[in-house]
């Protein structure tokens, strides 16, 4: 994995190997999280369905599978209190084209005329690219809903967050989209392109060069300006503390708890947090698994997760309404047993071991080295899976109690079934 | 090379693979690629949810198992006297899993160390069932929160109130993890008998990709897999009428965005589809409302779909239905300008441009299955239990014409479809 400065607030990040079968390039935008998303989720869906070039989803459709069914996808993703706006494009390696042309260079071509080129007139965004846009985008809010655990992490959130940038919708407010014009999101996507962080990355077996040159044909064209921060607010303790119920008509309850790390920045003795999270919570050796699912055989699923660039710990949860209380009540005593130092030397072993495999196997998918690489940008230091392997193999059972006792317990959200008999 | 160990190559790929007869009665795969840091590797029975009828050659009657048994006993299997598959596997670091699906269970890991350490593990727990009435009681409980969920998720809801509207009899249309009242019949004596009929190596295949060789991967099997006797079972496959049940279904559950799925049933003599005929199907599909159809854009920008529309050869042991699934306010009207594409398509034939573009990116999309280590060692076993081998679909790709794709075409009677709504 390296890195490059190509231009004011522009990295690209690459990975050369001949491992995949397939390239992937990623344009990805990394924008504050703010009043602003639903404008930010609106653009990065509209430059991935058509451009200047390819006027219609069908002949954009044609280019991409006359590029040997190249695959060009959209992707909003939260990163604390930023926004990545992605296009990723997936192609075939240059050495499996039928005659051995290079896909590569037409490749990041095609994603910069996306990004640089759309398909505007002088109002802006063409309407009824806009308006199709708006209807998918609300569209795929709504469904998010009917996602019963996902619906309810994000509420928890809402709740919990209620003052801080965090708690916003990565793909914005439906009531905002339905007002946007055409050219509103003209005047956003210059200030992106002017003024946003961007960080292109790139895995595959082609010259790097070759992605440096046609990208920066691009970008001096457009007169960088002064780059927009990247940042987020750390809240080190609880202060909401609330419990929140809601009722709807499901089978299955939910139980979703959040947690400040006590973390000040996102690398902030990441280590430690990071294994006493998974000892009280991830992986079948967690305190969680082994006692709240297997002995107490409460729930199917019962993790905990750290969310590093936020500083929170999150406990999710499937319950019958009737056993909430009780997952609640077993949930905290875990984490006080954690507190207090009763988890074994072999917990922590198994911790480390697991975790130092998932970070080897960050190398076999081109996709999570296309996101390990985005840290680059968005995190306040860059660290390799090697070097964090190292970080965590130091951590000790004592590091450990300390980590856990700068947790505090913020948010409770509880889903109910509303149904009486099921 | 060693007796009973046969290399299969592909060189337009260039990737390899060895097929394994070993000693015990396993059919095992490795394909090295060293290149990559960790190793998958998965150990699987051709047994799955449709298998509910059987019984061993030589036996009287007929076992009818409660729905939702082979599912259980992937979870019970992890559990054995001493210590659990899990409390092994952390002491290896390995990432070990197991999902049951309609025809198969196949249980998992994955590594970046250890990897002798943690095929032995994986060898020896599957090998060596431990169940009794006490663990089969407290798995009811979690297996119960399972269904539950999946109650609750209507991507699920919407597939199985498909089969349901498809088949009579069929028992693919039985939910994967059964139902409440069906698992709290499940006994310790009922999952033995599953157990030694359809957990016989002669019935099972372990598939190993990545950072390994042949040699280890033998000489692991050696040591820890005991030879067994092949065994014989028949089951009992219940008739299925060629009519549908319904033409449509409709259920509630209160999504804010409905979801759909739409199917045609297929009445194959044969219990599983060849790679050719998948292939066939996957471009017809493609053809029909694809992203690169123009049937596609028109929905799209008619406001008929959002673009989780998609489509699926839905295929396993005893089944086939080539699915249209999606979310839309008006399920009916995609319905309909499917039904009008597939009657345009069935008068005109299909364009040599779009059999050419369906095919090239599909062929990516095959490519794309040989970047992971995980989804190989999954193909290998799916390919190897469907009677194929692992470059088969991507060899057959060449040899399809466009006369093939149109035959499926004409064969998607629309009376003899359902369509059904989660709304």
């Amino acid at each position: 994995m390296e890195m490059k400065k190509l231009c004011k607030g522009v990295n690209f990040a690459y990975h050369r190997t001949n491992q995949f079968k397939t390239a992937a390039i990623s344009f990805n935008f990394i924008a504050p999280l703010d009043e602003k998303a639903s404008e930010n989720a609106m653009i990065i869906h509209l430059l991935a369905r058509t451009c200047s070039k390819y006027k219609t989803i069908f002949e954009m459709n044609r280019k991409l599978a006359s590029l040997y069914g190249a695959v060009l996808s959209p992707v909003v993703s939260k990163d604390g209190e930023n926004v990545v706006l992605s296009l990723v494009l997936n192609v075939i390696d240059d050495k499996f084209t039928l005659n051995g042309e290079s896909i590569c260079k037409q490749a990041v071509d095609l994603l910069c005329t996306c990004v640089f080129r759309p398909d505007v007139t002088l109002d802006g965004f063409v309407k009824e690219n806009v308006e199709r846009e708006k209807r998918l985008l609300i569209q795929k809010i709504e469904s998010e809903n009917d996602d019963k655990r996902q619906y309810s992490l994000r509420r928890m959130i809402e709740e919990m967050c209620d003052k801080e940038a965090y708690s916003l919708n990565r793909l914005g407010k439906i009531e905002t989209i339905e007002k946007l014009t055409g050219k509103e999101l003209f005047e956003r996507w210059t200030r992106l392109v002017v003024n946003c962080p961007v960080q292109i990355s790139y895995v595959g077996s082609a010259d790097e060069q070759i992605i440096v040159d046609t990208v920066m044909t691009y970008f001096d064209q457009i007169g960088r300006k002064e780059v927009w921060p990247i940042r987020t607010e750390f809240v080190t303790d609880a202060y909401s503390q609330k419990t929140i119920r809601e009722k709807q008509n499901v089978q299955q309850g939910k139980l979703v708890i959040g947690y400040r790390a006590g973390m000040t920045y996102d690398r902030d003795n990441f280590a430690a947090i990071k294994l006493m999270t998974m000892i009280f919570g991830s992986g079948t050796f967690s305190k969680l698994f082994t006692n709240v699912r297997e002995k107490m055989s409460l729930c199917y699923y019962c993790s905990a997760s750290l969310i590093s660039s936020k500083g929170l710990i999150v406990v999710q949860s499937g319950v019958e309404t009737e056993n909430a209380q009780k997952a609640l009540d077993a949930i905290r005593k875990e984490l006080d047993d954690v507190k207090k130092g009763k988890f074994t030397k072999d917990n922590l072993k198994s911790a480390k071991l697991s975790y130092s495999d998932t970070l080897r196997s960050v190398y076999d998918d081109a996709a999570s080295i296309i996101s390990w690489m985005l840290s680059y940008t968005t995190a306040s230091s860059f660290l390799t899976p090697e070097q964090i392997i190292s970080m965590t193999d130091a951590v000790t059972m004592e590091e450990i109690i300390v980590a856990a006792n700068m947790i505090s317990e913020d948010t409770v959200y509880i889903l109910e079934s509303s149904k009486e008999e099921n | 090379m060693e007796l009973g160990v046969k290399k299969i190559q592909n060189d337009s790929l260039s990737e390899e693979y060895f097929e394994i007869d070993h000693k015990s009665g396993l059919k095992i795969f490795v394909m090295p690629k060293k290149d990559f840091s960790g190793t998958f590797a998965m150990f699987g029975t051709k047994y799955g949810s449709v298998d509910t009828c059987f019984k061993l050659e030589g036996e009287k009657e007929y076992t009818k198992v409660p729905e939702g048994i082979a599912h259980f006993l992937e979870h019970k299997l992890f559990e054995s006297e001493e210590l659990d598959a899990f409390v092994r596997f952390e002491k290896t670091g390995a990432n070990a899993n197991a999902f049951t699906s309609f025809d198969r269970t196949c249980y998992l890991f994955r590594c970046s160390e250890n990897f002798e350490k943690s095929l032995e593990i994986l060898l020896d727990f599957v090998t060596s069932p431990y169940f009794t009435e006490e663990t089969v009681r407290k798995e009811q409980g979690i297996i119960g929160q399972e269904i539950r969920m999946y109650q609750d998720d209507p991507d699920w809801q919407v597939l199985f109130t498909l089969l349901g509207g498809i088949y009579h009899n069929n028992p693919v249309k039985i939910d994967i993890a059964g139902t409440i009242e069906s698992i709290s019949k499940i006994t310790a004596k009922l999952l033995y008998s599953c157990y030694n009929t359809f957990y016989n190596l002669s019935n099972m295949t372990l598939a190993v990709v990545g950072n390994a060789d042949v040699d280890t991967v033998i000489k692991i099997a050696d040591k820890i897999i005991k030879p067994q006797k092949p065994v014989k079972f028949e089951q009992i496959i219940p008739d299925e009428p060629d009519k549908v049940v319904s033409n449509k279904i409709e259920r509630d559950m209160g999504v804010d965005v409905p979801k759909f799925a739409l199917g045609f049933k297929e009445n194959h003599k044969t219990g599983t589809r060849t790679a050719k005929e998948i292939v066939c199907a996957s471009i017809a599909l493609d053809n029909i409302a694809g992203k690169v159809s123009p049937l596609y854009e028109k929905m799209l920008s008619e406001g008929l779909i959002n673009t989780s529309f998609s489509n699926e050869y839905f295929t396993g042991r005893g089944f086939s239905i080539p699915i249209f699934t999606g979310e839309s306010k008006y399920p009916e009207k995609v319905r309909d300008k499917i039904f009008e594409r597939i009657d345009e398509i069935k008068a005109n034939g299909i364009s040599d441009e779009d059999f050419d573009i369906s095919k090239k990116r599909l062929y990516a999309r095959e490519l794309r299955s040989f970047n992971n280590i995980d989804d190989l060692a999954n193909n290998i076993v799916d390919c190897y239990m469907n009677g194929y081998d692992l470059f088969s679909v991507f060899e057959a790709y060449k040899e399809i014409t466009k006369g093939d794709v149109t035959d499926v075409i004409k064969n998607m009677d629309k009376d003899n479809s359902c369509l059904s709504i989660i709304k």
